[in-house]
């Protein structure tokens, strides 16, 4: 089932942009027919990929120099791979072939759109609502704590204390997940392969907006170029390895959140992929897959940003944050600041088991609302 | 498929705490855990004084947020409704009992306190074998009661029966007959315990009967002053 | 959807071995509450309790309570006994050096012996823990007090729990309908009585039979909004001490609405009978030549004359209709003598002003037209039950106020209807059959002394002749499985105790009592023991099984008991050739009516219903079969309180000197504390020392589970009494009067009535603050008309400790 979801989406994307045109026979004696040059700007030179050069205003010194040196995505060629005659002959065949913007197809002008400030701008506002969402949400896991009912007890406490308990426990039970390694370092190492991993990509993408803002060519052991891939691989592994648990843990299903942890783990593997599949159809010069790989990881990408606050991708700060008010919570409770905790027969609920009261009062009707409430423990 | 559901009727309750010793007894909790609680709440003041007992336990919603927000996948809701906390899954992050609005759920992080000289068998060998320390524990339902067709052990030791426990989707089970028949013949309705957290609780409860009035002139007690010394 | 194995649970599966036994059980600790019990065994470890809930009629499932429940951790607690001991430093003190049971047992014999030589053996004390909960144990060491011929105190009377004001009116010191008939009531007044936290088996009757069924009305009488209180429809926050004054203005509304049951009065009372007014005694039969001196006379309106009432059936005759009131003349030897009848005189009493709602209102502090009300659902809303509570009874005016009470409810006829009687669950040492042939061997019993005399020092002026106090006092004690002092009157005792050459306690707990002793004696607890349970809450009869044996050192009361009497008094062993079984054997067969037919191996099944009414609602003999009060007091033989009961109706007029001379022949209202020295008046605040759910008596003070609940001692004050001595809650306090103090914490809360403390009964001292639990507590005074008869916890004085009065002050 799992692997026919993961099939599906890989078709899907695919089919949707890898519309390669047939080649007609006929064409075959042109040098641009031939030519590499095919695979972007299409048969008629209007365009795929590539922008539309069939009748280019470049002169031919600037044609020559975009083909030696290369142009965003497109790759530089040597004299090797195409001599300065073969070049002229294509600027030649070029300019007689008609100019119809008719034929110009839909994926260059996507691809025209996709440019990396759009791209950029598309996952700021995907990543704004799925923000907006999450808070929401997050006010919705956060409330039912009770926790300022806690307040008094805070202040008692001390606020500055409270600040610091809970930044300790979102770095410590958060960032470093100590309830794992204590419990278990195989999986705390399998769980920090996809955390981590995913934490460097989310690095990586910061970094490259400074220092690499419109994405050029990089040298190979740039620290923009390892810390991707890297991240990439550690996270790649790790929702492999999930994505094994998931077949083989026969009680993975909680009976309530299976979807969303599917949706999650699978589109977090495909995002991944599609990154390094990228990668790899510009490593192997499959110009006429670029666009079609680069979209479809856009798109995941995308999907597991604007699903995050439903997945189980939330667990990633909901976890943090529950934990960290339960320490707090721990905490001032155990100071004996209020007496309420100190005679409650289990420490730590007060604030909750108040708010059941109230609860319960409203229910009981008009002789029980709006009364002096005290929640005694004993006698 | 069953519907689990306990029913608490505050009518019958008197607060005696034994659904709190039997489900000790029953889950080998250690110190100052309660899986089943009663809240003892005194409502106004004097004379206008009422009081309530609200036994609490796991509710175990439909839409639990322990559940949700277990990273380990160690809560998990049955088909039957029980909602169950894995000692073997868990790891003791703690966020469920944040996410519990009605904090039935309990984590100890440091080794577990127990009653009894730690060389006593009955505690050695048969009640901390029961739960797993520094992980995060809850009421079951005595799920392992239930399997075996027994009430959980809070119903069974209720000594007002105000405890109620049954399949809702059997309209001849204890429970349901006994809405239905609360609903026609005292005109109570069971209410579930912070509806507005959304969660879809199991757990019910249905109001109290009792006027609870008072009645008093409201005068401080006399003190008894001695004869010739007693004023006008 | 499978679970991991790791759902927590009691056995996980695989299930263990065949090791595991569940035992039908029952506990019998001192709340007499005799519940069912299953117990799970495994490797004779007790794994588990829970309610048997097997009792054939299905109204009493289940049964048991926290307490019974958490016995595990008493019986694997930290305090256990887990062998003999001999005190080595001075009393107290805590030195004790370890012995085995040899030589446990050939130290208390010599002293035994010793004190049998220099002072008679009466001067020693058997003490046990209320004897109605256990017929064979404790009875086994009734039967070494017989044989021995040692004297025997019973736990019953000098708790206090025995109310006079009963024995006075009935002829038997509580009646106690079983409290399934609490499920017919209309109308329930809960005196004083805190049912939801001392009879939690039995509170189902109230909440789900009473109330949710049958829509009764729960009034709750408690100066405390008490647990039970929450129950209630109303609540009385009553002034302490003028619960007799509430009594008798109800019936001054019962009287002035004529809403008297005058066919009821006729028939069971002494109302109609008449009282001369020269000597103020009742006007006999004999004195107007009409027959013997046992038989009385009423005035007959129908035939206009005097008329005999029959003394073998409480049967009248149809056409008669008794005069209530009215002043008579009549002859007696010659002189005319008026005579009037009691009612008379009551209706006098009852009717004055000071016992109108009006001016009872402000001493009570309860609105007039809510006693009214009270008065009028109770005569009319029926079936209508009161039960009576101790706060009302451990008082020295206690029995006033319960004839008060008596009164209230006879007036209009409240008695032996399932839902109608007036009862008071003090304690249960009324036995469901007769035992006399297993605790006294041959007819012989031992010297009964009531415990009082022993801690005032000796006998009073006025001791009734039928105590046979020792004449060289009390020199040795043995106390069984009880904690005399973590009481309220326990600083005299103490000092007596000091008096003595042999103390010896046995127990399964190492409670402050046996830290007293010279030896204490481990014993095991009800579960590790065999014994015959029955108990006035149901009726049925049950045994207590061996669920494990003895644990740790500790040998069962019988098996003690037999080994004394074998060293002490060898003659005597041919006495004691029994097991348990054969004890139980022997009373079932010779037990009475009760329990006819009732075998042994009936009852190793599971619960046997007594041969009772079905509901039981006290005197059901009197009111259904007509037979004349007093019932029987088991293990007493019938008749046996016939000289205070002499009209063999229920009375309302004492004639006995002891009486005129306090002016309470009829029920008057006495103020509470009118008795204490004026510098106890003075102190502001009373005190109530009510049975706390956590404990039954003192067991369970030290039980390590409830104490995770129930954490600390605390006085219970309103916030307004707070304010005034700058009290905030959790503060540590210190109880005071001049006879001395202790300290706890605060808990303020607003449902006290201002100017009452309240501080649960019995902590162990060493859960305070500070202190001693009884310091303040007023001691020993023995009510003269409780001397008036003897007959061991049927008549015989009680306690007052509720008198107390005292103040708070925050400590520093």
């Amino acid at each position: 089932m799992r692997l026919l979801l993961n099939l599906l989406l890989l078709l899907v994307t695919a089919s949707a942009f890898a519309q390669g045109e047939p080649i007609p026979e006929a064409t075959k004696t042109e040098v641009y027919s031939t030519s590499n040059c095919l695979g972007c700007h299409g048969q008629s030179a209007m365009g795929g990929l590539g922008p539309p050069i069939a009748k280019t205003k470049l002169t031919y010194d600037q044609f020559l120099l975009v083909v030696r040196k290369g142009k965003g995505m497109m790759p530089a060629t040597n004299e090797t791979d195409m001599p300065d005659t073969e070049v002229s002959k294509v600027y030649a065949e070029l300019q007689a072939k008609p100019y119809n913007p008719d034929q110009i197809p839909i994926a260059y002008k996507v691809s025209q759109a996709l440019t990396t400030r759009n791209v950029a701008l598309m996952f700021l506002a995907a990543a704004l609502i799925a923000f907006a969402i999450g808070s929401y949400r997050l006010v919705k896991w956060v409330r039912p704590t009770s926790i300022g009912r806690l307040f008094p007890s805070m202040a008692r406490f001390g606020f500055g204390k409270c600040v610091w308990i809970v930044v300790k426990s979102l770095v410590v039970d958060g960032l470093f997940v100590s309830s794992l390694w204590k419990a278990n370092k195989h999986r705390w190492f399998m769980h920090g392969l996809m955390l981590y991993g995913f934490l460097g990509l989310l690095l990586a993408d910061v970094l490259m907006s400074i220092y690499n803002p419109t994405r050029g060519d990089l040298p190979l052991l740039s620290p923009l170029k390892v810390l991707p891939v890297v991240s990439g691989g550690m996270l790649l592994l790790g929702v492999m390895y999930v994505m094994y648990r998931y077949r083989s843990d026969k009680f993975i299903d909680n009976g309530l959140t299976l979807s969303g942890d599917f949706l999650f783990v699978n589109l977090m593997f495909h995002s991944v992929l599609a990154g390094f599949l990228t990668l790899m159809v510009a490593r192997l010069n499959l110009s006429e897959w670029v666009m079609t790989v680069y979209i479809y990881h856009l798109t995941v990408v995308m999907l597991l940003i604007i699903t995050a606050p439903f997945s189980r991708f939330q667990h990633a700060w909901v976890v943090p944050i529950l934990a960290s008010i339960t320490r707090l919570t721990e905490a001032v409770s155990a100071s004996g600041v209020n007496i309420g905790f100190e005679r409650e027969p289990s420490p730590g609920r007060h604030h909750k088991s108040l708010a059941i009261v109230d609860s319960v009062m409203e229910s009981l009707g008009p002789d029980y609302e709006d009364k002096k409430v005290v929640l005694r423990y004993f006698p | 498929m069953a519907r689990y559901s306990m029913l608490i009727d505050l009518t019958r309750c008197i607060g005696c705490d034994a659904c709190t010793l039997a489900c000790k007894q029953e889950n080998g909790t250690p110190l100052d855990v309660f899986f089943a609680r009663v809240l003892n709440v005194e409502v106004g003041e004097y004379p206008n004084v009422k009081r309530v007992y609200i036994p609490v336990l796991c509710n175990h919603c439909e839409d639990a947020p322990c559940l949700k927000s277990c990273p380990n996948k160690a809560i998990v809701r049955r088909p039957d409704g029980i909602v169950i906390l894995d000692q073997d899954r868990c790891r003791g992050t703690g966020a469920c009992v944040s996410a519990c609005p009605y904090g039935n759920i309990y984590l100890t992080r440091v080794d577990d306190r127990w009653y009894l000289n730690s060389d006593e068998p009955y505690e050695r060998d048969f009640v901390k074998k029961r739960l797993e320390p520094q992980r995060a524990r809850k009421c079951t339902y005595c799920a392992h009661r239930v399997d075996e067709g027994l009430d959980p052990a809070c119903v069974v030791a209720c000594p007002t029966t105000a405890r109620i426990f049954g399949d809702l989707d059997d309209p001849d089970s204890v429970i349901s007959t006994y809405i239905d028949e609360q609903r026609e013949q005292t005109g109570r309705k069971p209410f579930k315990l912070l509806p507005q957290a959304g969660t879809k609780p199991a757990g019910m409860y249905l109001g109290v009967m009792a006027d609870q009035a008072s009645s008093t002139l409201g005068e401080d007690a006399p003190v008894p002053l001695p004869q010739g010394v007693r004023t006008p | 959807m499978a679970t991991r194995h790791a759902v927590p649970g009691r056995f996980s599966k695989p299930k263990p071995d065949e090791n595991v036994r569940v035992v039908r059980t029952t506990d019998s600790p001192n709340c007499t509450g005799a519940c069912g019990w299953l117990a799970t065994v495994v490797n004779d470890v007790i794994v588990d309790l829970k309610p048997a809930a097997d009792y054939p009629c299905e109204a009493y499932n289940p049964r048991g309570c926290l307490r019974g429940m958490s016995m595990t951790h008493l019986i694997y607690g930290p305090d256990r006994i887990k062998q003999p001991r001999i005190r080595i430093g001075a009393r107290g003190e805590g030195k004790w050096r370890d012995a085995s049971w040899d030589e446990a047992l050939d130290f208390i014999p010599d002293k035994m012996i010793a004190i049998r030589d220099n002072y008679g053996m009466e001067s020693m004390l058997l003490f046990n823990q209320v004897v109605g909960t256990g017929y064979v144990q404790k009875g086994a060491q009734v039967r070494m007090a017989s044989l021995l011929g040692l004297s025997f105190a019973t736990a019953y009377d000098f708790n206090g729990d025995i109310s006079m004001g009963f024995t006075q009116t009935v002829g038997i010191d509580c009646v106690e309908c079983e409290t399934k008939s609490w499920g017919h009531c209309k109308t329930v007044i809960l005196w004083s009585s805190n049912v939801f936290q001392t009879r939690i088996p039995d509170a189902k009757f109230l909440t789900k039979h009473a109330k949710q069924q049958n829509n009764c009305q729960i009034v709750c009488i408690d100066p405390r909004c008490s647990q039970t209180a929450k129950g209630a429809d109303l609540w009385l926050p009553i002034h302490p001490g003028t619960d007799g004054l509430l009594a008798l203005s109800l019936c001054h509304v019962i009287i002035n609405e004529q809403l008297v049951d005058w066919k009821f009065l006729e028939k069971y009372t002494d109302l109609a009978t008449l009282i001369r007014e020269d000597n103020g005694q009742r006007l006999r039969a004999s004195d107007v030549g009409l027959g013997e001196e046992a038989e009385f006379v009423v005035w007959d309106e129908v035939r206009d004359g005097l008329f005999v009432l029959p003394m073998d059936s409480l049967k009248l005759p149809d056409n008669v209709r008794f005069a209530f009131n009215g002043t008579r003349e009549v002859e007696i030897e010659g002189k005319r003598v008026r005579v009037t009848p009691v009612y008379d005189l009551l209706e006098d009493e009852v009717m004055q002003p000071r016992y109108s709602p009006e001016e009872a209102a402000s001493l009570t502090d309860i609105p007039a037209e809510t006693i009214r009300k009270l008065a009028r659902d109770f005569a009319l809303q029926r079936p209508s039950s009161i039960v009576i509570g101790m706060g009302v009874n451990h008082r020295l005016h206690g029995d006033l106020t319960i004839r008060s009470i008596l009164l209230f409810a006879t007036l209009v006829g409240a008695h032996g209807k399932p839902g109608e009687s007036v009862s008071i669950y003090s304690g249960q040492h009324h036995f469901r059959l007769d035992v006399s042939s297993w605790w006294f061997p041959n007819g012989k019993r031992p010297n009964s002394v009531p415990m009082h005399y022993f801690v005032i020092g000796g006998p009073t002026e006025t001791i009734n002749a039928k105590i046979k106090y020792p004449k060289h006092g009390i020199k040795g004690l043995m106390v069984s499985h009880a904690n005399p002092l973590v009481t309220e009157f326990s600083g005299p005792l103490r000092k007596a105790i000091d008096d003595t050459e042999l103390f010896v306690a046995i127990d399964f707990s190492m409670s402050p009592t046996c830290e007293y002793a010279d030896v204490v004696l481990p014993a095991p607890t009800f579960w590790e023991k065999v014994d015959l349970v029955g108990t006035s809450c149901h009726p049925y009869l049950q045994m207590q099984q061996e669920v494990v044996p003895p644990q740790y050192g500790s040998r069962t009361e019988f098996w003690i008991a037999k080994e004394l009497v074998r060293r002490v008094d060898p003659t005597k062993l041919k006495d004691f050739d029994f097991t348990e079984k054969d004890a139980i054997q022997l009373m079932l067969s010779t037990g009475g009516k009760e329990v006819e037919g009732i075998t042994l191996q009936q009852l190793e099944c599971g619960p046997v219903r007594l041969k009772v009414h079905d509901p039981e609602c006290g005197l059901d003999e009197q009111f259904h079969e007509d037979k004349l009060f007093p019932p029987r007091a088991y293990p007493f033989p019938e008749g046996a309180q016939r000289e205070f009961l002499k009209t063999g109706r229920m009375e309302f007029y004492k004639e006995e000197e002891s009486y005129q001379r306090l002016g309470e022949t009829i029920p008057i209202y006495r103020p509470a504390f009118e008795h204490l020295p004026e510098d106890d008046q003075r102190m502001p605040l009373s005190i109530v020392t009510p049975h706390s759910k956590w404990r039954v008596h003192s067991t369970h003070s030290n039980n390590p589970l409830l104490l995770n609940l129930n954490r600390k001692p605390v006085v219970e004050i309103n916030p307004k009494d707070a304010a005034r001595r700058g009290i905030r809650d959790g503060d540590q306090v210190e109880i005071f009067n001049n006879n001395g103090s202790y300290q706890l914490w605060a808990l303020v809360t607003e449902a006290i009535k201002p100017g009452v403390l309240c501080v649960d009964h019995a902590w162990w001292d060493r859960y305070l603050a500070n202190g001693k639990y009884h310091a303040v507590h007023t001691h020993q005074k023995i009510k003269p008309t409780h001397e008036t008869y003897f007959l061991p916890a049927v008549y015989a004085p009680g306690q007052h400790w509720k008198d107390t009065r005292v103040d708070v002050r925050k400590v520093n």
